[in-house]
């Protein structure tokens, strides 16, 4: 068989840019011989023609008959905007479980409506909002929230007569509920009492559920090709990949993305995922930036650069109307404050209070998504040890071509396996490794001392507290690091000696010793400054 | 052969790879938005015209609790209430209904007591577009405009309408306070990239009907906002006042497509309807009569960074390129023809911050 025939694209089609990649066998394996990434509006066809071009013009003849790229295979995920739901239940129990179940799988949650606190006024004003896409209603087989359903019956009932447009979605059982129109309503299981990040029944037809389109109001630029087409979604898909890579380099896997629309982070283990959160409110800036100003000054607090602060509030809004744009300079900073920003946000989320187990972790994280793609490795894996933060060490990939969504697309897991086992060294940049130490703290016994050994080099650092050092360990180079403590806890344990293994990448090695979690000063001239200085390492020459 | 392009070396520009610029919306779809209490006055396949009464918006709501003994049994939510029945039911005292209230049925609860809505403060909204009426429903009317539309991401304010003028000689020049003209009054004034808060306080104190801007700076957006706020409280008369951003926060120059069609629209002396809620501005009239202009399928704008608002050609690709920060960009050279600020020159530009006008 000619290589030609077996040439395929990947298409990543996210609601802010596009990315594809051209894969074609070579020397027995498939490699990943070009790929691209355009904002969202760029023409399809011609950045795929550009792609065999660019390898055309680098080895001509590499590609057999490529004039015929029309014809070769798509694989393709597409990632959409949020839809909006209203949550309402009896009782607040209920409605906090229905609140995790949507919140968790990627839904804008417009509000929250429990019989026990009812506003009639501002519900109803909020049903009638052309932009929420369903209502949704709990109704768990429980005593407390049965009696309170006749508080709340009368109102859905007059909603439902009033918007006979909206889509609502009864999750679980039909007692009590005779007065809604039963025609409307779609049956769907009731919410289990698990954390965001936990899969249920409900999840799971959440995932399967049918409705319109959503009216997105950054939207109205360039219609969305993927919105209405039947692609998988990228969210899904990358789970399924992830857990794929799991089995196959039989280690734990976490991946993160965080995009324009939302993120997600996956934790597999090799006998399958262990948790799955798809959260709106993790996208790079949410949607909600745009009305409410203290989400903005959120983000803002993550941010070195010196502007006042209403200048950076309509950079950051700008940031979610236009996220391709003003990549250079100050641009790549404000796009580091903002991943940060979201990482938190997806870290609480994916932290359930109720359990106080530590959550567990991963052996290497794969940073996926348009908002790592817009910063050097450094300031990527810096972001990642600053939103996500756990004493420990964790190898860090990039999924730089967007492949993980569409080989997820791929419904065979044998299939996925084969194609990841090719492409896993084009696929995943190595970014580096970072080691959290947790606190240490100068005694007077000495301080702290952590020796680096690579067949390169050997360095030796003291400990200092709260700081941040990036040490050069260039990709694929494998190093021994010793930590040595006087006294006190570190990497979570407390022990006088610890070595662990740890490879580099393009970022280097992160070596950070600031508490676990952080916290920035209140003063915002402290904070900046001392931000400043966590990242003048990450940004080299630039800073 | 389906290779468009030839190759040698470095790839012929195909301006195909740069995203395509809002385009303008021929015979666009707007909604006003609907609240409990809020009366339509239009219903669905009726032609409306600019400025015929649309719907009475109440500046005011408030929720009563009405005892009842099944007077409003069988009527949908949304039905209009006797008032001097629900101030019988109701009784006096504080929060009773007052001449001149709407109200309205939210639902009737099992503890027998009606859930009524009490609009206050009626404000008779004038439609800003001709055209037809699409759908009215609980939460919105839905009107397609005759005319052609232009979308922004940032709209303030309550719909209007009037005689578009443009108030600045360049797409990224700034509306001062003193360029703001009693003349304007009643009128769209197109303000360029930004305008400050003095300009935006005086164009509304003289009555400007609403503005239209490349960028509105956050801050004032806040400041007209808190002040809306204090004179409904206060209720008030208000006089309709619109801002519609086209590109965004802060300074950005107008869109070139958007200025085109606005300079044109100015000089036809055509009406402009602004509604904020659909974030759309609606050129009145048959749009094939104005003068466009037509764009080479290489005309590019640079939509942001050094030198954002300039329209040129996309003449070659140059490859990703290392930017200030440490990223890599895909780039390309860009040729500007002269102007009275700059000379004619090539540049380059990142992909990304380019925007495709042909």
């Amino acid at each position: 068989m000619s290589p030609v025939s077996l040439a395929f694209f990947t298409i990543d089609h996210g609601t802010a840019s596009t990315a594809v990649s051209l894969i074609a066998p070579l020397d027995g394996r498939f490699r990943l011989l070009a790929c691209g990434v355009a904002p969202r509006g760029a023409d399809l066809d011609a950045l795929l023609e550009d792609l065999v071009l660019r390898v055309e013009a680098v080895e001509p003849g590499l590609l057999s008959g490529p004039e015929g790229w029309q014809d070769w295979a798509r694989l393709e995920s597409a990632t959409r905007p949020a839809r909006r739901v209203l949550c309402v239940a009896a009782s607040d129990d209920a409605v906090t479980d229905l609140h995790h179940a949507f919140a968790g799988g990627g839904w804008d949650v417009a509000g929250r409506v429990s019989g026990e606190r009812l506003d009639p006024l501002a519900t109803m004003d909020a049903c009638l909002d052309p932009a929420l896409s369903t209502l949704a209603i709990a109704s768990p087989d429980s005593e407390a929230d049965r009696k309170l359903r006749p508080r709340i019956a009368p109102l859905l009932a007059a909603v439902m007569g009033q918007r006979p447009d909206l889509p609502v979605l009864l999750c679980g059982s039909t007692t009590d509920w005779t007065s809604l129109p039963p025609g409307m309503l779609r049956h769907l299981p009731p919410p289990d009492h698990v954390g965001e990040p936990i899969d249920s029944s409900l999840r799971t037809a959440l995932g399967a559920l049918d409705l319109p389109a959503v009216d997105d109001r950054w939207a109205a630029a360039v219609a969305h090709p993927a919105a209405n087409r039947d692609l998988p979604d990228g969210r899904q898909t990358l789970r399924q990949a992830v857990a794929t890579l799991a089995t196959l380099l039989d280690r734990r896997i976490e991946a993160v993305d965080i995009g324009h629309s939302g993120g997600v982070r996956t934790l597999a283990y090799p006998s399958g995922v262990v948790g799955h959160l798809v959260s709106a409110n993790a996208a790079l800036i949410p949607a909600g930036a745009l009305d409410d100003l203290q989400q903005v000054d959120d983000i803002a607090r993550w941010s070195a650069i010196r502007s006042d602060p209403f200048s950076l509030s309509d950079r950051l809004r700008n940031l979610r109307l236009s996220p391709w744009r003003d990549i250079a300079a100050d641009g790549a900073r404000l796009r580091l404050a903002g991943l940060r920003a979201a990482l938190a946000r997806l870290d609480r989320q994916w932290h359930d209070p109720e359990v106080r187990r530590t959550a567990p972790s991963a052996d290497m994280l794969i940073c996926a998504g348009g908002a790592f793609a817009a910063l050097p490795p450094p300031a990527a894996a810096m972001a990642v040890v600053d939103g996500m933060r756990r004493p420990g060490a964790v190898t860090l990939f990039h999924d730089h071509a967007r492949l993980l969504g569409p080989i997820g697309a791929l419904p065979d897991a044998g299939d996925r396996r084969r194609l990841l086992v090719d492409l896993l060294d084009d696929a995943l940049l190595p970014l580096g490794s970072a080691i959290v130490t947790g606190e240490v703290r100068a005694t007077s016994r000495g301080a702290a001392m952590l020796r680096v050994t690579s067949h390169l080099q050997q360095h030796d650092l003291e400990l200092a507290p709260n700081a941040l050092r990036l040490v050069d360990l260039p990709p694929g180079v494998p190093a021994r690091v010793e930590v040595e403590m006087r006294e006190g806890h570190v990497l979570g344990v407390r022990a006088r000696r610890i070595g662990l293994d740890v490879t580099g990448g393009l970022g280097g090695l992160l070596i950070d010793t600031r508490e676990v979690p952080l916290r920035l000063p209140e003063r915002a001239e402290r904070r900046r400054a001392l931000l400043e200085a966590w990242e003048r390492p990450v940004w080299g020459p630039d800073a | 052969m389906t290779l468009t392009r030839h190759v040698s070396g470095r790839a012929t520009a195909d301006a195909r790879l740069i995203a395509l610029a809002e385009s303008l919306a021929p015979a666009p779809v707007a909604r006003l938005r609907l609240r409990p209490g809020d009366l339509p006055l239009v219903r669905p396949g009726e032609a409306v015209h600019i400025g015929q009464p649309i719907l009475v918006q109440a500046r005011e709501r408030v929720l009563l609790e009405v005892p009842t003994r099944g007077e409003f049994a069988g009527l949908p939510s949304g039905a209009e209430l006797d008032l001097a029945q629900v101030a019988a039911l109701r009784g006096t005292g504080r929060g009773a209904p007052r001449p001149g209230d709407r109200a309205c049925l939210l639902y009737v609860g099992t503890d027998r007591v009606a859930r009524v809505v009490l609009a206050r403060s009626p404000m008779t909204v004038l439609c800003p577009v001709d055209g037809v009426v699409d759908e009215v429903v609980a939460g919105h009317i839905s009107l397609r405009a005759s005319g052609i539309g232009l979308r922004g991401p940032v709209g303030w304010g309550q719909p209007v309408v009037g005689r578009v003028i443009l108030a600045v000689s360049s797409p990224d020049a700034e509306l001062r306070s003193g360029a703001v003209d009693i003349s304007a009054a009643g009128s769209i004034l197109v303000a360029g990239a930004r305008l400050d808060i003095e300009a935006l306080t005086r164009a509304r104190a003289i009555g400007v009907a609403g503005i239209i801007c490349g960028g509105v700076v956050g801050r004032e957006l806040q400041q007209l906002e808190e002040s809306d706020l204090r004179q409904r409280a206060a209720l008030h008369a208000i006089t309709p006042f619109a801002i519609l951003a086209l590109d965004g926060y802060g300074r950005r120059p107008i869109p070139t497509l958007a200025w085109d069609l606005l300079a044109a629209a100015a000089a036809d002396e055509r009406n402009v309807g602004i509604l904020p809620d659909a974030r759309l501005a609606v050129v009145a009239g048959d749009p094939s009569t104005l003068r466009l202009s037509s764009w080479p399928p290489d005309a590019v704008r640079v939509a942001a960074g050094d030198g954002a608002g300039r329209a040129g050609r996309l003449v070659g690709f140059a490859g990703p390129v290392r930017r200030a920060g440490g990223v890599y960009q895909s780039s390309g050279y860009v040729a500007f023809g002269a102007t009275t600020e700059a000379p004619a020159g090539r540049r380059l530009v990142a992909l990304a911050d380019l925007e495709r006008l042909g």
